[in-house]
């Protein structure tokens, strides 16, 4: 895996660990409809 | 019936926005997998006949955690399924969650198929498929038929949201696997 996405990685699974669960849902789901929605 | 000259004017695809939402959410980015859900948006090649791509998309991901290797794999199928050193649980793990993820999607949308699960959130009709995509009365669809964008965030939108969604809690359930 490339450096940068190995970090990348890294930096998200550190989020996750200091975010709680319902953030964390939130966030998937946000990201989820706006990466749907931007193509349009 | 063919509805991709619509999907190359505006390029979405439910399945890939799914794992990348997923993936980013977590910290999991792999771009093989992602790569390899392009041709599964809207039902497989935007059919609408088959699942529903972020369901796909989501499973994909549930598989990249917790599916069996292709180490894994070739060992398990040198061992008989009696042997009582075959933990038969380990190696279906990952069917158990593609299974619940499925589960949601039938109790949520009744449907696990493109076609359903989108006729549910933005009420499409076998109708609207049936306009040609040069057809001049297609100008009436949203006023005759009243519908929302299909990948607005209210539309298809919200069932990438809500696959990303449940997958994660099942992640965050089942302990996020160290190497990935």
């Amino acid at each position: 895996m490339p450096k940068a996405k190995a970090e990348e990685n890294n930096y998200n699974k550190l989020e996750v660990e200091l975010m709680n669960k319902k953030d964390i849902l939130e966030k998937a789901y946000e990201l989820g409809a706006e990466y749907e929605a931007r193509a349009t | 019936m063919n509805w991709v000259p619509n999907m190359k004017r505006e390029l979405p695809d439910c399945c890939q926005s799914t794992i990348a939402a997923i993936q980013d959410t977590i910290g999991c980015r792999n771009d093989d997998i992602f790569r390899a859900g392009c041709l599964l948006a809207g039902g497989l090649g935007f059919s609408s006949k088959g699942t529903c791509g972020a369901l796909v998309g989501a499973t994909m991901v549930i598989g990249q955690l917790y599916g069996r290797t292709r180490a894994e794999f070739d060992f398990d199928a040198k061992r008989k399924i009696d042997d009582p050193d075959f933990d038969v649980n380990a190696a279906t793990k990952g069917w158990e969650v593609a299974r619940e993820l499925y589960e949601l999607f039938l109790i949520n949308y009744g449907s696990c198929i493109c076609f359903d699960v989108s006729d549910k959130v933005i009420g499409r009709s076998e109708v609207e498929l049936l306009i040609r995509p040069d057809s001049p009365a297609k100008s009436q669809i949203s006023s005759k038929i009243g519908r929302l964008s299909y990948h607005s965030k209210e539309g298809c939108g919200s069932v990438v949201g809500n696959a990303a969604k449940w997958a994660a809690e099942i992640i965050l359930r089942e302990g996020i696997p160290k190497d990935i």
